[in-house]
Formats: C-alpha cells, structure tokens, sequence
C-alpha cells in the first residue's frame, strides 16, 4: 500500500517537472525567436529607411530583406499602410524585387485558409496584378472570408474590367452593407465612372438594370451615384440627372442630391417640387443642395421652408436663405421677431454674425 | 535650441514605425527629435521642452489632439503645429485648423511633403 503511495507521488512529481520543464523550454525558445526577429526587425528598419530615402539601391535593399516573409510582411504593415506616392511605389518595387510577391502568389493558390486569406490581403495591398486570376476564381469560394478579402484585393489591385462582375458578387453572395459596398466600389479608383456612366446610358435604352444584377433597381442606382458624388465625376450628370424626377424611387433622389452637393456644381433643372415633397430627407437634401449653390431663384421658397416642422429642412433652408441674401434676410427675421427667428439666430450665430 | 544648436522637433504619435521613419528623416536633415506616444504627456514636455515645433497625430491615446491644441492655445504656447493624421475628412481638418494647427497632413503621406512642410513652418 504504502510503495503505491510512493509511486503515485513520485509520477505527479515527474509530471510537474515535466510540465514546468516544457513551460521554461518554451519560454525560453519563443523569447530566442522573439530576439530573433526583433534583431532582424532592427535590421530591416535601417535598410528600409536608407532605401526610401534613396541612399541605398534596390538590389541592396531587396538583398537584405529577401527571407522570413511572413515576419517582414508583418514589419511591412505599417509602412504599407501609411505612405504614398513615390515612397509607395518604392515598396512595391521592393516587395517585387526580394520574392514576396512570388512568395505570396504561391501562398494564394497552396496555403491553407488562413495563409490564402493573408496573400489575398498582402497581394491586394501591393496592388500585385498577377493575382487577378486567382483573386477572381475565389470570387465564387465557399469560404465567405476568402471570398470578402479577395474582393477587397481585387477593389485595392484597381481591376476595374472586373467592377461590375465583383459587384454582382457583392450584391448576390456577401453581406456588406450599403456603406461598405460604396466604400469598396470606391477602392476601385475614379475610372470606373466612365463605365457607370455607359452603363447607365445604355440602361435609359433597356432598362435591364434589374435583370444585370438581380437586386432593386433603387440600390444599384443609390450606390452609382454615390461613386460619382465621391468623385466629383461632372460626366456622369447627365445620366445621373435623368433619374432628378418626382417620379423615382425616394432612395435614389436622395442619393442624387447628395451627390449634388458634393459636386457643387449648378443644375437647371427645376427643383420646386422636392423642397415640396412629403419626404423630408428629400426636401433637407435638396435645401442642402441650394445652400451650396446659393441660387436666389428658389429663396422665397427657401424663406417658408425656415419654418419648416423638421429641423434638417429648416436648418439646411436658412443655410441656403444666408448664402443667397448673405445673412442680411435671416437678420432681418430675427430684428423683426419673424417666425423662424430661431433657427436664424443659430445660423447667424453659426457664422459668427 | 540644442548643445549642437540643432532645432528639435517634438513628434506625437503612437505608431512606432512611422515616428521612427519621421525621425529618421528629420534627423537627415540636421532636426533633433523627441518622441511622446501618448496626448497626455504632449503638453508637459512642450513646457519643459525647447521645441521649434510640433507634429502630432490627432488620434492619440489618452488625450486626443483637438484637446492637446485647445491647451496650447489657451496656455499660449507659442509652437507651430503640423498635423500628420489618419482622420482624412474635411470637417476634421476645418477643425484642426480652426483650432490653432499651422499645417495639415492625411495618412498616407509622402515624407518628403511632410519635410517641405515642415521647413516652411520652421521659416527655412
């Protein structure tokens, strides 16, 4: 009995030496990597800020960065990340030159999940057009994470041939919202308005719109003019203004108008009957609009909407009725204890008057 | 003003890489740096400091940098401000502006721009 006692004792006692030896050895192997990759990190720091600041070649640099990818990837992000124009572009000369490009290539068509999903992003980033292909076959992938991230690398490459295909995607088989299907169409650069805008205009001809993406007409258009209000894209007025009408779905006027506004940019078309509509998203929108125009045509219009029971349509009103009378009308108002004075005052008091 | 007589340039910012990368490229151009990654130790060392200027990030831990340039405006520290922000919206910048910055930058940037940017601040 007692010679088991001791047995028993002796194995949990090896068992806890063994588990505090695998604990040490373990801290002890990942704080040599972690010094590791720190030493490297350091290396790679002084190589990369000589190579941007073009005091040494990209041979030089892409030589002493041209291992452990997965690491310099991570070293990579933030420069990634935050800079631009010429010293981006030198990234993408470097990632191209030390083999992490082909390395990631490899990686997006044999890697697991996980290291398919890291290329896609790492290949998007770098705007690496030789993943087109295979970014384009995980379109239809199962896994709906390869799926969004190669959709992304796609928008990020700036593949714009591909636009309206990654859109149906987006709208058939993700589940972005609305604002982050605008933020990635955006991603795809300005040059996908012209194809917007063919798109619409052979659209006023066969009306297919519905058919083409298989989602409500209102949503396509809402996003479309999004892009070209983001864009400031004047082209595309003409196609975006034949929907400015009572008649469309409420959604797309608003879109319309807030496309407007960012755009700055005067329409002749006349505008009454939405400073009259029922809905006030679209009668705040289309004040808005004139706040930035300062068309006087529409002021004694403007002028009742200020009494308006929604607070944006009276606000974006007086906004208008000031940058038409140049504050004198709104003061005017308040002097004379009019109605509306209120909302005068804020606005005057808003522009420091 | 430095033992070197060099100008030193106080950067605020938390993202390690980018305020080694500024340094660097200050330091190139014969700049002192120093470095605070957190809004709240911002102003201190501006007292205790003899900094030619300031380039911050707006978005920092602990205290923001809309607040940092309300107490440099109130405490009437007399340093030129070079904001070098991820926040890229108008309103945003209108604000910093508005609020006493000398300078604005959207992340990403060019090195180079901040530099040209910063000498015009420094009066070079």
């Amino acid at each position: 009995m007692l010679s088991y006692i001791y047995y028993t004792a002796a194995g949990v006692i090896l068992l806890i030496l063994l588990v505090v030896f695998l604990i040490v050895f373990y801290h002890l192997k990942n704080r040599k990597n972690e010094r590791m990759i720190n030493s490297r990190r350091e290396k790679w720091e002084k190589i990369l800020f000589q190579y941007l600041a073009d005091e040494i070649s990209l041979e030089k640099a892409a030589a002493g960065m041209n291992s452990d990818y997965i690491y310099l990837y991570q070293f990579l992000k933030p420069y990634i990340k935050n800079l631009k124009g010429d010293n981006f572009e030198q990234l993408k000369e470097l990632t191209a030159a030390n083999g992490m490009n082909d390395y990631f290539l490899n990686r997006l068509q044999t890697a697991d999940r996980s290291g398919k999903i890291r290329a896609a992003v790492f290949l998007g980033k770098m705007e690496v057009g030789a993943a087109v292909e295979q970014l384009r076959e995980n379109l239809n992938s199962e896994d709906k994470n390869l799926q969004t991230v190669s959709i992304q690398a796609l928008a990020d490459i700036g593949e714009q041939q591909l636009f309206f295909e990654v859109l149906k995607v987006m709208l058939k088989k993700s589940t972005f919202t609305f604002e982050a299907l605008t933020e990635i169409s955006i991603r795809f650069g300005e040059d996908i308005c012209p194809k917007i805008k063919e798109f619409l205009e052979k659209e006023k001809r066969d009306k297919r719109i519905e058919a083409v993406f298989e989602v409500p007409e209102f949503q396509i258009l809402s996003l479309f003019f999004d892009i070209f209000g983001y864009y400031r894209y004047l082209p595309g007025l003409e196609s975006m203004l034949q929907y400015l009408d009572p008649q469309s779905s409420e959604e797309v006027l608003i879109h319309i108008f807030k496309a407007l506004v960012k755009m700055e940019y005067p329409i002749e078309q006349d505008l009454t009957e939405f400073l009259t509509s029922e809905n006030w998203v679209i009668r705040s929108q289309a004040a808005r609009y004139l706040a930035v125009t300062g068309d006087s045509k529409y002021l004694d219009q403007l002028y009742e909407l200020i009494t308006d029971s929604n607070w944006w349509v009276s606000y974006y009103s007086a906004l208008a009725v000031f940058e038409i009378g140049r504050g004198e009308i709104l003061k005017e108002i308040v002097e004379n204890d009019r109605a509306g004075k209120e909302m005068s005052r804020y606005v005057l008091a808003q522009n420091n008057i | 003003m430095t033992a070197e007589n060099k100008d030193e340039i106080l950067i605020a910012e938390d993202d390690e890489p980018i305020s080694k990368l500024i340094s660097y490229k200050l330091q190139k151009e014969n700049l002192e740096t120093s470095v605070v990654t957190e809004g709240d130790r911002v102003i201190p060392e501006l007292k205790n400091g003899d900094y030619e200027a300031l380039i911050m990030e707006l978005m920092l831990p602990v205290l923001d940098g809309i607040s940092i340039l309300n107490r440099i405006k109130k405490q009437d520290l007399e340093i030129p401000v070079l904001i070098l922000s991820a926040k890229s919206q108008e309103k945003d910048i209108i604000k910093a502006l508005n609020q006493g910055a000398d300078e604005y930058i959207t992340k990403p940037f060019r090195p180079d721009e901040l530099m040209l940017r910063l000498k015009r601040l420094l009066g070079d």
